[in-house]
């Protein structure tokens, strides 16, 4: 049946509607939506798809070339990232976005001078975003550099609508480098924001567990219930159950 | 034509906008929207280089200084590369993959596995042991190349790394060596016996786990040490040579009219020859338990009695290895039948 997995149907498990209710237009907007929900629900695969499906409705949507990337990062695929990233600028040539997108590709895969050049470029742009600017703040993350939360609050100012998002992003990153406690402040508000996202839960509950918060374990049994097959949470919720020698292990990263 | 992007109304049969430079041609052709996806079979290869990046020393070492602080201000950013780059190169490569230049590397790479194969093929020659130093020379300049040459820039300081490394290799191949075959034993025969197709001079094979007293027969050709035997010497200088084994523990070994008679029996001069050195001697004797009657030759004549008998006898514990299997020379390799 394998053959099988990957068509796609309207299938509501795989792509809970977070938001609300009703009929929808399927546009490129649309597909856009379904795709944030998927990215909050940490199913990567179906959020790039319905990017592509939606720009099979509108090839000059920006943001569905911007959120492919993405997922690509998300998924792991640091060169594809870095390769659609130039595609996209061959449409959208010295969009600033884009050419975060792509610094961010290149700093996750280890090429750290290639993303300090592409994010120095991106931030030299007019009409900054403020993925820029968590991308710069992710630059200086890496280079243990202060001045990164100082882009992490220009990046929130700047998000007016999408100002949740963004957050998400800046706690996501803050764990992703070791700043347990100031990812969870940001992870709390964007879990009351989206209380079924399995992925809000999931990096709240992980930044709890290694804080040693009890509450850590209300947080992932969250996320499992909302998404029941996330690997991670499980394993990291095993951690958080475990006793203290489990917990020991885990810190030094050896189970 | 209408520009997607900025809407600004450019001339027909531009590619890109005058404005803002994007594709024209974008909305006239359909555009491949689906990215590419990385393969199934690269995923775990990329996993496994990523869990390796993220060690500090090798995060350290792949260019840019950023973790610089993990590490002792005594230690140099290129004392620090060398060595990870010498560590890494163990694996010819490896150090090259991880820093994404393996294409700079691959010839020497494949250069190194003809020439590791060809000296095994060849070892115990001249030949096999002149490929197996080059073999470890151009694993050294892997190493080198890894990561030493774009540190250090004197003469000196490169070819001090580079005899360092060497002599590194060179204890780790031995090393190595022994635990992939330990249960190979390589040494030069000191025996002549044609029938059984061993000459003097020829590479041998031997197996450690066959030196048991029940395994052992005689005609039995036996890595033996000899050190202990008395300053006879042998023709080669190896400490070990193969030997033939004549009698076993409890057995009485004498040599009447240039052939050796064991518990009563002559024994056919062609299966078990008497060495030159021998022949001239005339004894009896019984082989002690756990000891064996070997026959080698020797260089020099004119051994007394008791200094023969002491050569010729050997202890369990100095035999390293029986003996399957001729390596070298080429035209006579093949297992050793009936002995």
């Amino acid at each position: 049946m394998k053959r099988f997995t990957h068509l796609e149907f309207d299938d509501t498990s795989r792509s809970p509607d977070l938001s609300g209710n009703g009929e929808s237009v399927r546009d490129a907007a649309y597909f856009h939506q379904r795709a944030i929900q998927c990215f909050l629900h940490s199913d990567f695969e179906l959020a790039l798809r319905n990017y592509s499906r939606a720009l099979e409705v509108n090839s000059s949507f920006f943001d569905a070339w911007a959120g492919q990337i993405w997922m690509l990062i998300e998924l792991g695929e640091y060169p594809e990232a870095i390769v659609w990233a130039d595609k996209a600028l061959e449409s959208f040539p010295e969009h600033p976005e884009l050419l975060a997108s792509k610094a961010a590709a290149c700093l996750r895969d280890a090429k750290f001078e290639k993303a300090k050049a592409y994010s120095d470029n991106s931030i030299s742009k007019d009409n900054v975003g403020p993925r820029v600017w968590l991308v710069r703040a992710e630059v200086l993350l890496q280079s243990k550099s202060r001045v990164a939360d100082n882009c992490i609050s220009k990046a929130l100012a700047l998000s007016d609508d999408k100002a949740d998002l963004t957050r998400f992003e800046a706690g996501r990153l803050l764990r992703r480098y070791g700043r347990y406690s100031t990812a969870v402040e940001y992870l709390q508000e964007v879990v009351h924001q989206f209380p079924k996202s399995a992925l809000a839960w999931y990096e709240l509950g992980y930044c709890q567990s290694r804080l040693g918060f009890t509450q850590a374990k209300t947080s992932l049994e969250q996320c499992l219930h909302l998404h029941p097959h996330f690997t991670e949470a499980k394993e990291r919720l095993k951690c958080a159950s475990a006793g203290f020698l489990g917990r020991l292990l885990c810190r030094l990263g050896l189970r | 034509m209408r520009c997607q992007r900025c809407e600004f109304e450019n001339m027909p049969g531009l590619e890109k906008c005058m404005r803002c430079g994007s594709v024209l041609s974008a909305a006239a052709e359909p555009v491949d929207v689906h990215p590419p996806r990385m393969s199934r079979w690269k995923k775990p290869i990329r996993n496994l280089f990523r869990r390796l990046r993220k060690f500090m020393p090798i995060a350290a070492w792949s260019g840019d200084d950023l973790h610089s602080r993990a590490f002792p201000d005594w230690i140099s950013k290129a004392s620090r590369v060398a060595f990870f780059g010498a560590i890494l190169s163990l694996i010819p490569g490896l150090a090259h993959a991880i820093q994404r230049r393996f294409s700079s590397i691959r010839w020497w790479v494949v250069a190194w596995v003809v020439l590791l194969l060809s000296s095994l093929f060849l070892f115990g020659s001249g030949v096999g042991m002149f490929l197996m130093g080059l073999t470890l020379g151009v694993h050294v300049w892997i190493a080198v190349h890894s990561a030493l040459l774009a540190e250090y820039h004197q003469f000196n300081y490169r070819l001090a790394g580079y005899l360092i490394i060497m002599v590194m290799y060179f204890i780790l191949y031995q090393a190595f060596g022994r635990v992939i075959f330990y249960d190979l034993r390589g040494g030069y025969s000191v025996i002549n016996v044609p029938t059984a197709r061993v000459h003097h001079g020829d590479y041998l094979l031997g197996r450690v786990s066959q030196i048991d007293s029940a395994d052992m027969t005689r005609g039995n050709f036996v890595l033996a040490r000899l050190e202990n035997v008395g300053n006879h010497g042998f023709r080669r200088r190896a400490e070990a040579a193969y030997v033939q084994v004549i009698g076993l523990g409890g057995d009485t070994v004498a040599i009447e009219n240039g052939l050796f008679v064991v518990n009563g029996n002559i024994q056919d001069a062609k299966q078990f020859p008497v060495p030159t050195w021998l022949k001239q001697q005339s004894f009896s004797t019984v082989v002690a338990r756990d000891s064996y009657f070997i026959s080698a030759q020797y260089r020099g004549t004119g051994y007394t009695e008791s200094q023969a008998i002491e050569v010729c006898i050997v202890s369990q514990e100095q035999i390293e290895a029986k003996a399957f299997l001729r390596w070298i020379p080429l035209r006579r390799r093949g297992f050793i039948k009936g002995y």
